[in-house]
């Protein structure tokens, strides 16, 4: 079933290498205009999900939609892995040859989309070019044709502080001014949530968590956790204290945001009550603990 | 497709392939020259004479070229150069071809969101059939210009010349094809360019010659099929090597035939290989 508020949307997409699965039946879920933040450890299956998005690979199982609500399907522009250029042209000979494959070649297009990412159209060959320019000419190439949505696989791989604001500053400002709907992935959770406005853990090709900007800005703030059997006694007391910001997660936990009181007076008020507190302390101090959290228990087979 | 054609031409010209025509008019050159002086015996004599302080002197001497009359022509020795020669050139064009585009990535560039994948393999038909005309236009320019250095072989028959190097032509594309599709099952250009080379100069035809043998002693194919159907003569290689320009009636047919099946034949499995398998 799909939505027509997604431009994307999968559906158990799954990818087996040689019998071993690298991507388990994931469902990926992006809206029109966002930057959909793809994000995970090394190995995790980023690179793979992309690839089969893009249409350079073929799903094991399950099912892509792209552009579902729309009359005219729309274009894609990628940059998987590293750019595909051919080291002994120009940026701007690598640029016509796949307008021209596109059978999209306007050399005024070309000339504004290099000065948009910063290249100058010289006579360098891109094999002399530095991995930050090679990157700025990749984006370039997948801007060609005017995609609707765009993929970028770790962008700012190998790029030194200034060739990673950047960049960043670009994508923003592509998705902004084109309004282009970007997925982009990476490993640097940091990074990506000065950029992205919706985020997909993935790990051990397992889709972990889905979560907005504002989802993931409550996970990683600081919190405390109240481990307890009797959560029903904790909340009325928590309540009778006019702390509302709370979120009962599971049977046995609490989360408490925003907290004016500290760890100590909670728990003492909480234990003259009469709860059972089997727990309690300050988590998710930053963006780095959340993800941590999310890859070292979601996900893991093994876990 | 167009569109795809038309970013291969544009590769193809601003490439640097123009190094591998010059090498095959060097080479066209240099084979036809040696040729025409062995075949006419005008090698040049080396003769040593003492003089007249006891020294040794070497002295060259050349036939005059006027007193040999020549019985070949021009476009005799054209058509007459080895054509496993250009195969080859061109299966190792179509490798290397292959294999750049997905050494540095660009292919990544010719396959998003493309329903129609495996016409980017199709597309690569145009710079094969390009690369081959161009090559045998050097070889006709090495021949040409190496004849140039002799007096009095005449043109010949220009008409029969082109007939030959047009089936010539077909064969050595489809074989640049195949070549292609080899590499689209590898994957690798080192098995590939092997196995094409050995394919170019003959030596899988003789294997299949040998088996279809081996089989007929064995009794599991008689003695009529192998001498109604010799396996190897319907190779492309076998094809190219064995036409011959004086011959050019009996073969003309069949030769033709074999070309586009087998340039039918090799684009579809370059793209059904290139559709089956991910592109990166």
């Amino acid at each position: 079933m799909t939505n027509s508020n997604y431009i994307l949307e999968t559906h158990t997409l799954s990818k087996k290498y040689g019998g071993k699965c690298v991507v388990d039946k994931v469902d990926l879920h992006i809206k029109k205009g966002e930057i959909y933040g793809l994000i995970g450890p090394n190995g995790a299956g980023k690179t793979t999900i992309m690839k089969m998005v893009a249409g350079l690979a073929s799903p094991s199982e399950g099912e892509i939609s792209l552009f579902a609500d729309s009359e005219k399907k729309g274009r894609i522009g990628a940059l998987i892995e590293e750019p595909g250029v051919i080291g002994t042209f120009n940026a701007f000979d690598n640029m016509k040859l796949k307008a021209l494959a596109m059978g999209v070649y306007d050399k005024q297009n070309i000339l504004d989309l290099l000065n948009l990412v910063g290249l100058k159209n010289d006579n360098k060959k891109t094999k002399n070019y530095s991995l930050g320019m090679k990157q700025r000419l990749g984006i370039a190439m997948a801007l060609l044709g005017h995609p609707d949505f765009l993929i970028l696989d770790e962008p700012i791989n190998g790029l030194d502080p200034l060739g990673i604001t950047e960049i960043r500053e670009l994508i923003m400002k592509i998705n902004k001014e084109e309004n282009i709907t970007i997925m982009i992935s990476s490993h640097i959770l940091e990074e990506l949530n000065k950029v992205a406005t919706s985020f997909g853990i993935i790990n051990h090709g397992r889709l972990v968590r889905e979560l907005t900007e504002n989802e993931l800005r409550t996970e990683s703030e600081e919190k405390i956790e109240i481990i307890t059997d009797d959560t029903g006694l904790a909340v009325s007391v928590l309540e009778k204290e006019s702390i509302t910001n709370f979120t009962v997660v599971d049977s046995n936990k609490i989360h408490v945001y925003q907290v004016a009181t500290s760890v100590a007076d909670l728990n003492k008020k909480l234990v003259t009550a009469g709860v059972n507190v089997e727990g309690i302390h300050v988590i998710g101090s930053s963006l780095e603990n959340f993800y941590l959290s999310c890859v070292d228990n979601g996900g893991n087979k093994n876990a | 497709m167009l569109n795809l054609i038309k970013m291969n031409m544009y590769r193809l010209l601003k490439s640097k392939n123009f190094i591998a025509l010059i090498v095959m008019i060097v080479l066209a050159f240099a084979i036809t020259k040696v040729q025409v002086l062995l075949v006419t015996g005008m090698a040049s004599i080396e003769t040593a004479t003492i003089d007249g302080d006891g020294n040794v002197v070497y002295e060259t001497t050349e036939t005059e070229t006027e007193e040999v009359a020549p019985e070949f022509t021009v476009m005799d020795l054209f058509t007459g150069f080895g054509n496993e020669i250009g195969a080859l050139f061109v299966s190792i064009f179509a490798i290397v071809y292959c294999e750049n585009e997905r050494k540095n990535g660009f292919v990544k560039n010719l396959s998003v969101a493309k329903k129609e994948k495996p016409l980017v393999f199709a597309a690569k038909l145009a710079p094969v059939v390009t690369f081959t005309v161009l090559l045998q236009l050097c070889i006709f320019l090495g021949t040409w210009f190496a004849t140039l250095t002799f007096k009095g072989i005449p043109f010949g028959d220009v008409v029969s010349a082109l007939k030959f190097t047009g089936i010539e032509t077909v064969l050595i594309t489809a074989f640049g094809m195949f070549s292609m599709a080899l590499y689209e099952l590898f994957r690798k250009n080192v098995p590939a360019i092997i196995f094409g080379t050995f394919t170019a100069i003959g030596l899988t035809g003789q294997i299949v010659a040998l088996i279809q043998m081996g089989l007929n002693k064995l009794g599991i194919l008689s003695d009529s099929f192998c001498e109604k159907f010799i396996l190897s003569e319907y190779f492309l290689s076998t094809r190219i090597g064995a036409l011959s320009v004086s011959d050019l009636s009996g073969g003309k047919v069949s030769s033709i035939v074999i070309g586009a099946i087998g340039l039918a034949l090799y684009i579809v499995a370059g793209m059904t290989l290139y559709g089956k398998k991910d592109v990166v």
